[in-house]
Parts: structure tokens; C-alpha cells; sequence
């Protein structure tokens, strides 16, 4: 819905919760960026199919190279549509089947959380959100992290300039602005810390 | 050694390389292109002179510096492999390098992987990056061989750094890749490699390119695709290496999805 939600003070705030932060950190140490930012809505009464089955990029294995987290405004309920998931779906390659695309799948797990809860996934599993069929609305707040090797979703795209004043080198390396070391990352010595 | 041709099968290609983390295509290019490609070479070596006490003449961007070379980006022969190993989702990594080692010298890096600074993605790891490193001459067993250990990307470990000013150690089933003129050496880079010392008269010539996935960055620091030469790109899938494509939203529109590997 946004083009980049870090624009809007409460957001690029959410950015910083600890809460949410620390979990990525603990994944990614300080490695970890921001790769896109968006709202997510849809109004009430929803005539959209109930799945759309996609993985954001193939990688196997256990360990995240990037992760969605989904924060809630509103219950997800079964009838507002959750987030639905495939357990294991990350270890391997396959894509979900482009036939059963809008179908439910066998092992699927729906994340029903509630307003103000947050879902983290492994962007390489099966996911899909839902239809919201209620009279309300369905919104939530979609933030994508990985390491500060990957690109953006749309690196094309500037960050708002609201999220750069008076940043401090802790925002400007979650905004992907500036890489943990300085130099050539490709030749960046992990034992000693610096580019060798 | 793990030598292919252009003819060979490519599900034979695919096999050996995710055994071994490599192979080598033979004729990869044809005379005529070795001789063309030579000639290009040499006209960048006048204008990068080596500097005194180089062990080697490397020139950043070699794609973006003369027609014979932008054409490797997509050399069909070559790039079918790269392609099926990374996937659709296959863009540069950089805009290639010339690697000029000098003829009676030492090696000039020691045994390492690329990715050995990931530390928080264990080993083994995804496949990140292929190499393609052309042979714009022969390449000799003492003529500073580009060096790898088959078989290492796959280890769960990562490799052991050498000594600090010992020069390579030799380590126990290592193979130098030899070969004419117009072979190309296709690795998974996260094998652990290195070169070795050029006891010959002549130089080691090679033109090196390098594909990623769409999802990376590239390297950095000069290595990089300029803005100016994406831009120029007309052809689709040109313009998809060069990172022209936003590769979530546009993941179903990579034009290298369309690209026949098998018809090529």
C-alpha cells in the first residue's frame, strides 16, 4: 500500500521496537536489513481468491537469508483471512504448484494471531495470506529484513529522506545505507574483523 | 579433470559440477572468437600497463571496455551452464575481469573460498555465485593454473587459511585447470581455490565473469555494472544481467525464463 512505510514517524518508531528487533538481531546479528516496508490492507468483504501460494525467492536450508515480519492491527481470525503457512517448505526448491495456487495445501498452518502480535517466517517457505470475508477491515504492517548482502526489494527505489534525519549508524545499516565493514565486502577477514 | 564441451549433455554438466564445484568446457570458443578476443586483450594491456613489481595486470569492467567482451555475458554455450545452476533469477555479479598474471611469478593469494566471510551462514551453503573464466591463452601446468580442491564447496567446514607470507600450501588432491586457448572453467565459488606460482615465460591470460542471483548485490569497490552500460542494454535478457529487473516484484517476468537452455 505504502511505497515505503519508513516515511511515516509510527513506522520507522516500529523499526526500532525492541520487541521485534532483538528477534531479527538474533538471527542476523548485526547484519541485519531492512529490505522493504509496506502496509497491508484489504477492505472489508474481500473478493480475492483464499490463498496465493508464492515463496519471495529459493534458497534451501534451515538457516533464513531473509525473513517476513507481519505485524497485526486487527485479530486475524479465519474469517479476516491469516497468514498461512507449509512447514519445511523452506529446505528445498520447489515452488508451490502453479495448479493449486489458490487451494489449500496439505500440512498448511494458519497463523491466527491477534492484534498488536507479530509473525516471523523464513521468506523461503511456502506462505500465502488470506481473504478477509468480514464486514471490516484487514490490516497489518509487512516488514521485510535479511542480511546486508542482499539487495532491496526495489533498490531502485530511494529511502523516504524522514527516515534518514538525524539517523545514527545503527538506522543507516538497518536501512541497507552502510555495510557492517567498510572496503570491499568480498574481501572483508571475519577472524580479523577488517578488510584484509 | 572435469572436461566438457559445448556438446556435452547438459544434465552431464549440471552432475559433475554439484559434485565437484566444477568444470571445464573445452572450445568453448571458437578460434575465430580466441583470436578476436586476443587481439581486444591486448589493445586493454597497452593501455594498463603492468606496474613495477606487479605480479599481475587486472582491469575491473573488462565487459564494459570493448564489443568482444560485452558479448560474454551471455556467450550461449557457457552461459546455459551458469544459468541452470543459479537459476532464472541469474544476474552479473560484476562486469568481469581481465586477469593478466605475469610470466616468472609467485602466487598472489592463497587458499580461501568467497564466501568465507559469511560466518553466520554455515557451511555447506547455497550455490551464491558461478565463475566463468575464459582462456585467452593456454594455460600450462607451470604457467600459474588457476587451482582448486574438487569436491570442497560441499564440505561443513570453511577453509583453512595458509600461513601468512608462505605462499599456498599444497594440499592433497588439488588440481590445477590446464588447458588450451578457448576453454572456459566454470565454478561454483565457494570451492576453495587458489592460484599458483607462474614459473613460465609467458603470461596466464584470462577474462573472468561472474554471475549471482537477482536477490544479492553486487561486488562493489569498481567491480560493479555501471548505470551507463544497463542502460545501453537493449536485448531483454542483457538487460536482466545487468540488474535492470526488480527481482521480487518482477520475479515471473525474468526474460531468463524464457531463455531455451537445452536448444542451444
Amino acid at each position: 500500500m505504502a511505497e515505503h512505510a519508513a516515511g511515516i514517524p509510527e513506522f520507522l518508531d516500529l523499526l526500532e521496537h525492541r520487541p521485534l528487533l532483538d528477534r531479527l538481531r538474533a538471527l542476523f546479528g548485526d547484519e541485519l536489513q531492512l529490505l522493504s516496508y509496506d502496509l497491508l490492507y484489504q477492505g472489508p468483504n474481500s473478493q480475492s481468491p483464499p490463498y496465493a501460494w508464492h515463496r519471495d525467492f529459493v534458497f534451501p536450508g534451515d538457516e533464513p537469508l531473509a525473513v517476513n515480519a507481519i505485524v497485526y492491527l486487527d485479530d486475524m481470525t479465519e474469517e479476516r483471512g491469516p497468514t498461512t503457512v507449509v512447514p519445511g517448505t523452506h529446505r528445498g526448491v520447489a515452488l508451490p504448484p502453479r495448479d493449486k495456487t489458490h487451494e489449500p495445501l496439505p500440512g498448511q498452518v494458519k497463523a491466527y494471531a491477534r492484534a498488536g502480535d507479530a509473525v516471523l517466517i523464513n521468506s523461503a517457505i511456502w506462505h500465502s495470506g488470506g481473504c478477509n470475508r468480514t464486514g471490516e477491515e484487514r490490516r497489518a504492517i509487512y516488514a521485510y529484513f535479511g542480511y546486508w548482502w542482499l539487495k532491496r526489494d526495489n533498490q531502485h527505489a530511494d529511502i523516504p529522506p524522514q527516515a534518514l534525519e538525524n539517523a545514527n549508524e545503527a538506522r543507516l545499516r538497518l536501512l541497507g545505507l552502510q555495510a557492517p565493514v567498510a572496503g570491499d565486502m568480498w574481501m572483508y577477514d571475519p577472524q580479523e574483523g577488517r578488510i584484509a | 579433470m572435469n572436461r566438457v564441451t559445448p556438446q556435452t549433455p547438459l544434465d552431464e554438466v549440471l552432475s559433475l559440477f554439484e559434485r565437484d564445484g566444477y568444470v571445464l568446457m573445452e572450445n568453448a570458443l571458437t578460434r575465430a572468437q580466441v583470436a578476436e578476443l586476443s587481439r581486444a586483450y591486448d589493445e586493454q594491456l597497452a593501455l594498463h600497463p603492468p606496474k613495477d613489481g606487479a605480479l599481475r595486470v587486472e582491469v575491473p569492467r573488462i565487459l564494459e571496455r570493448d564489443r568482444h567482451f560485452e558479448q560474454l555475458m551471455d556467450h550461449p554455450p557457457v552461459f546455459r551452464v551458469a544459468h541452470a545452476v543459479l537459476g532464472y533469477d541469474i544476474e552479473l555479479a560484476s562486469s568481469g575481469e581481465l586477469d593478466h598474471k605475469l610470466a616468472r611469478t609467485p602466487a598472489y593469494i592463497t587458499w580461501h573460498s568467497d564466501f568465507q566471510w559469511m560466518t553466520n551462514v554455515a557451511c555447506p551453503r547455497p550455490n551464491f555465485w558461478v565463475r566463468c573464466t575464459y582462456f585467452i591463452g593456454d594455460v600450462t601446468p607451470d604457467g600459474g593454473p588457476f587451482t582448486l580442491l574438487p569436491g570442497s564447496h560441499r564440505w561443513d567446514y570453511p577453509c583453512p587459511q595458509d600461513e601468512p607470507g608462505q605462499g599456498p600450501r599444497h594440499i592433497d588432491g588439488q588440481i590445477g585447470i590446464t588447458g588450451p586457448a578457448g576453454s572456459c572453467l566454470i565454478n561454483n565459488t565457494e570451492i576453495w581455490h587458489t592460484n599458483s606460482p607462474n614459473h613460465s615465460d609467458q603470461p596466464r591470460r584470462l577474462i573472468m565473469l561472474l554471475y549471482k542471483h537477482a536477490w544479492m548485490k553486487q561486488w562493489q569497490e569498481g567491480y560493479q555494472t555501471t548505470p551507463e552500460f544497463a542502460a545501453r542494454q537493449t536485448d531483454p535478457l542483457r538487460r536482466q544481467l545487468c540488474g535492470l529487473y526488480t527481482w521480487h516484484q518482477e520475479a515471473d517476468r525474468f526474460p531468463a525464463q524464457d531463455w531455451p537452455l537445452n536448444s542451444r
